[in-house]
């Protein structure tokens, strides 16, 4: 675990509450002090307000008296009534910092619940045991662990075709929605049915049809592994480890062969999907082909400070489709030990000679002081979140904020991924690029 | 009885002035005056909700000031929603003629094992890390619930370090669990401000420290403090060390309410005799703003000056006023802030013809510090029905149910939401915008754009369905007191609490 943080990019384990939040008509229940919520729960620019959002979360807002005499009461009494306030599909009960240090049974309050039969479940979030990337898993292992009754499918009960995806954290990366719905889009077009839980309209419905999926796909780097894994357990269910987020016409042609083949799918057909949007997106491309191809303002080399789920996909777009070097990439999540040595194997498999050297730097000052040091042979381009705002401007570089924070955009329901996703980067790109004109 | 700012962590609220964050029952004139003769109960909500705390208030106040950094000694979620840089913020200061650099919070990051064996050493490394990097003027370190529980004891480390360091080190005691009553944040920021910076005054200035949330500068506070030849010391936000050194030679002391304003402000009165504006306030429509200058005027000695004043300006602002008054006149309101807003931003609806059928304060403070009952006897010109929230917007969900008010005015918490589901519009009325004779008509405008745009929220509404239990929305209730809903057996209380049994 990263040792100190300056102008950190993650939040603590309790974060897991926009986790819980983007499951349609879940609701988080805090076991927690007063402020965590709202500190965590990613805000109303994050798509935060409404009636399920941090403001209605319930929580047993610890204070000095249950520090001392615990706050297992409290904790019933708060699920007890939350119950009779707010309609909920499931009640997750999230524990914190201050909770697990008075050493509080909240896995034995919200298991009495679940015994009579309401619909409560646990997860221990406490902050200080590792960040809102890690915790992600922990509260998806935790609901198919409690929330999910049913036995191993029976081959005949799995549903041919059905995938569960997991790709972005949910509202952490402001693209997430936006995101899944591509991606789901693009596993519909080539033949297969998918099954996701975060987001409009999908929801506890989606949760339960997971047991009986052919396969689960986890698009991440690394992020969703450790639950997948747990549902190959629990449910026998095998998953596919795709680790690139596809973005532009390259990257995405590949990942859907690449799932195709996993899945057994004929692959003729696919060819003739993915040869058709190549066309589209070329023929766009080559319209604006005189500007894209401009070489007196536009940066050589480029930056990204994100999580690896972007630096890889941007590194990995803006290399082999769009054909510029990179410079040292940043992965700024605190990535685990274990998952660093593939993840650097995968900034090695690009169609170029350069290498591209990953960071995985969690502590944002040594950061810039880094870039400050680098020659991008000209403007730079730098990708990362609101931090590099300020640096991007002392080395006069192209900026683009995709990653939390982000303070100057409002990001909806966009997104990078897919072919279209291609050129949507290189519409923010280039508004940027194209201002130097002014 | 007065504050001690010897000690090395503020009185929380609650403790410090009674402070209560439920109540139901009463009106305006009913809350002050139990308030006022000491027997006023804090009554338990029976659901609460993740409201803000101390902590976050807190670190916001300290991060705020001009090359500062903040260690923050806690998991690195404590300090999450500050980071970012806030270039909002950075701008906001820009825009206002003021420097500001961003927040620079430093987490200290803890983990499991610091839990157990403490981390002081981290804090000892973040600082150098802090003055070698950023070249900081100051540097606050603070608590949160973890770093407390677990018996970090910050306030030593700080005694060290101040040996080591030319800067000011100070340490501020705002762990969240610490108050119920987040503005508890404020004083613990203010403590930790008082004890690093303020310096005893050398000679008086014709100077009036002004404390406000994000301390804009105002062209209009300006106005009318030049027109009796004193001139405004902004603070908090953005300000510098240096300006501390000075706060003590202010005439007078004031603000836009009396929740931020008052730890500081007492402590100037008690320690360096810096009298402190803690009746009448700018934002509180025409009236309320007369009382305020007259205050001041009176102790700068320019009682006559400052009346032509009024006379002038109120001649250019008046024919205005009424005309937009004769335009609101009739409307209704439902009013959610804290306590200051609450009962100052009513009475400048008041003014303006619109009737508040409701004000949900989110914490209640009988009195302000510094400890003169009177303080708050003047709201007894109030009348309309009150609760006190927390800050929970089921309340204001049930209120909106119960009143269907025409609009619904609020600042911040998140409560505008709640007033779309019921296709009500709602209007943020936001510190010093709302000033003087200025403050009315701007009010006054922005109500009148939202009361007469309303197609946003109509269509909004058509879509939006509440996410309470059917329960809930049919109950008549429109709060979460435990002690009204538990006696009705609605809601579990905590009598039958097993700690409290335990107790």
């Amino acid at each position: 675990m990263a040792k100190l943080t300056d102008k950190s990019t993650f939040k603590c384990g309790l974060g897991a509450i926009q986790t819980v939040h983007a499951i349609d008509g879940v609701l988080p229940i805090l076991h927690a002090g007063p402020g965590c919520a709202v500190k965590v729960g990613g805000g109303q620019d994050l798509g935060g307000s409404g009636h399920y959002a941090s403001q209605i979360f319930p929580c047993t807002n610890l204070s000095e008296k249950e520090i001392v005499f615990g706050g297992e009461g409290i904790l019933k009494k708060t699920i007890e009534n939350a119950q009779k306030v707010i309609d909920a599909d499931l009640y997750v009960v999230l524990t914190s910092c201050a909770s697990e240090i008075i050493g509080d049974d909240s896995e034995n309050v919200a298991g009495k619940f679940a015994q009579q039969g309401d619909p409560v479940i646990h997860v221990s979030t406490a902050g200080f045991k590792g960040n809102n990337y890690l915790a992600h898993d922990w509260v998806l292992t935790s609901i198919y662990d409690q929330y999910l009754k049913t036995d191993k499918p029976t081959s005949d009960q799995i549903i041919k075709g059905q995938v569960n995806v997991f790709a972005s954290l949910p509202q952490h990366d402001p693209f997430w929605h936006g995101n899944y719905d591509v991606l789901e889009d693009l596993l519909l077009d080539i033949g297969l049915k998918p099954n996701i839980i975060f987001g409009h309209g999908r929801g506890i419905k989606n949760v339960d049809k997971i047991p009986y999926a052919e396969f689960n796909l986890v698009v991440n780097p690394w992020v969703g592994l450790e639950s997948v894994q747990f549902l190959e357990e629990k449910f026998g269910t095998p998953f596919f480890h795709y680790p690139n987020l596809p973005v532009g016409a390259y990257e995405t042609t590949k990942f859907l062969l690449a799932v195709a083949e996993y899945a057994g799918l004929d692959l003729e057909p696919i060819r003739e999907y993915t040869e058709k949007n190549e066309r589209k997106y070329y023929y766009f491309i080559e319209r604006f082909a005189n500007t894209l191809l401009e070489q007196r303002i536009m940066a050589k080399r480029f930056t990204v400070v994100a999580d690896a789920q972007y630096s890889l996909a941007f590194t990995r777009y803006l290399v082999n489709d769009f054909g510029i070097n990179p410079q040292k990439q940043y992965a700024t999540e605190d990535v685990p030990e274990k998952h660093r040595d593939n993840i650097r194997e995968l900034f090695q498999d690009l169609n170029t000679d350069y290498d591209a050297e990953i960071s995985f730097e969690t502590d944002g000052f040594k950061i810039h002081e880094e870039i400050k040091q680098e020659d991008y042979l000209g403007y730079p381009l730098i990708i990362g979140s609101a931090w590099e705002k300020p640096i991007s401007a002392e080395v006069d570089a192209y900026y683009l904020n995709v990653t939390w924070p982000i303070n100057e955009r409002l990001v909806i329901n966009s997104s990078y991924v897919g072919y279209d996703g291609g050129l949507n980067l290189l519409e923010d790109i280039y508004s940027e690029v194209l201002q130097r004109y002014e | 009885m007065a504050n001690n700012y010897k000690l090395s962590e503020s009185g929380v609220r609650e403790l410090r002035l009674g402070t209560i964050v439920g109540y139901e029952g009463g009106n305006v004139d009913e809350l002050a005056k139990s308030g006022c003769d000491g027997d006023l109960k804090n009554q338990k909500h029976c659901l609460s909700a993740g409201t803000s705390c101390g902590h976050l208030v807190g670190v916001s106040q300290l991060a705020l000031l001009k090359n500062s950094v903040v260690i923050d000694h806690g998991p690195s979620g404590c300090s999450s929603c500050f980071v970012g840089g806030k270039d909002d913020l950075k701008g906001l200061a820009k825009a206002f003629g003021r420097e500001y650099q961003g927040p620079q919070i430093i987490s200290t990051n803890l983990d499991e094992s610091d839990t157990v064996f403490g981390a002081v050493d981290k804090i000892k490394t973040a600082v150098k890390l802090a003055y070698e990097r950023h070249n900081p003027d100051v540097i606050f370190i603070t608590a949160t619930c973890t770093s407390a529980i677990i018996g970090e004891d910050i306030d030593g480390i700080v005694a060290e370090l101040n040996d080591q360091y030319p800067i000011p080190i100070g340490y501020c005691s705002c762990a969240g669990m610490r108050s119920q009553v987040w503005a508890s944040g404020f004083d613990a920021a203010a403590h930790a401000i008082a004890k690093t910076l303020v310096k005893p005054p050398k000679e008086k200035r014709r100077t009036v420290n002004f404390i406000d949330f994000y301390c804009q500068t105002s062209e209009v506070v300006t106005r009318y403090l030049n027109a009796i030849d004193l001139e405004p010391l902004y603070l908090n936000s953005y300000c510098s060390v240096e300006d501390y050194e000075h706060v003590g030679e202010s005439i007078a002391t004031t603000g836009l309410c009396t929740v931020l304003p008052s730890y500081l402000a007492t402590y100037l009165e008690q320690e360096y005799d810096v009298p402190y504006l803690k009746t009448h306030f700018g934002i509180g429509g025409s009236q309320e703003f007369e009382r305020w200058y007259l205050e001041i005027a009176e102790i700068a000695g320019k009682v006559p000056e400052a009346e032509a004043f009024l006379k002038e300006q109120n001649a250019i602002f008046r024919p205005r006023i009424n005309e937009l008054r004769a335009r609101l006149e009739g409307k209704t309101a439902l009013v959610v802030f804290g306590p200051g807003f609450t009962f100052d931003v009513a009475r400048l609806l008041d003014e303006l013809g619109i009737k508040v059928v409701h004000g949900a304060t989110f914490h209640y403070d009988p009195k302000t510090d510094g400890a003169r009952k009177e303080s708050m006897s003047h709201y007894d010109e109030l009348d309309f029905p009150v609760t006190v929230s927390e800050g929970l917007q089921y309340e204001t969900y049930k209120l909106l149910q119960k009143y269907q008010p025409d609009i619904l005015v609020a600042k911040n918490h998140g409560p505008q939401a709640f007033a779309s589901s019921f296709g009500v519009p709602s209007v943020c009325l936001s510190g010093l915008q709302l000033f003087g004779y200025d403050g009315v008509i701007h009010a006054a405008n922005l109500l009148l754009e939202k009361l007469e745009g309303v197609n946003f929220v109509k269509k909004l509404s058509a879509h939006m369905s509440p996410r309470f239990s059917q329960e809930f929305i049919d109950s008549d209730d429109y709060t979460l007191i435990e002690e009204v809903k538990v006696k009705k057996n609605k809601y579990k209380g905590t009598k039958t609490d097993a700690n409290e049994i335990a107790v």
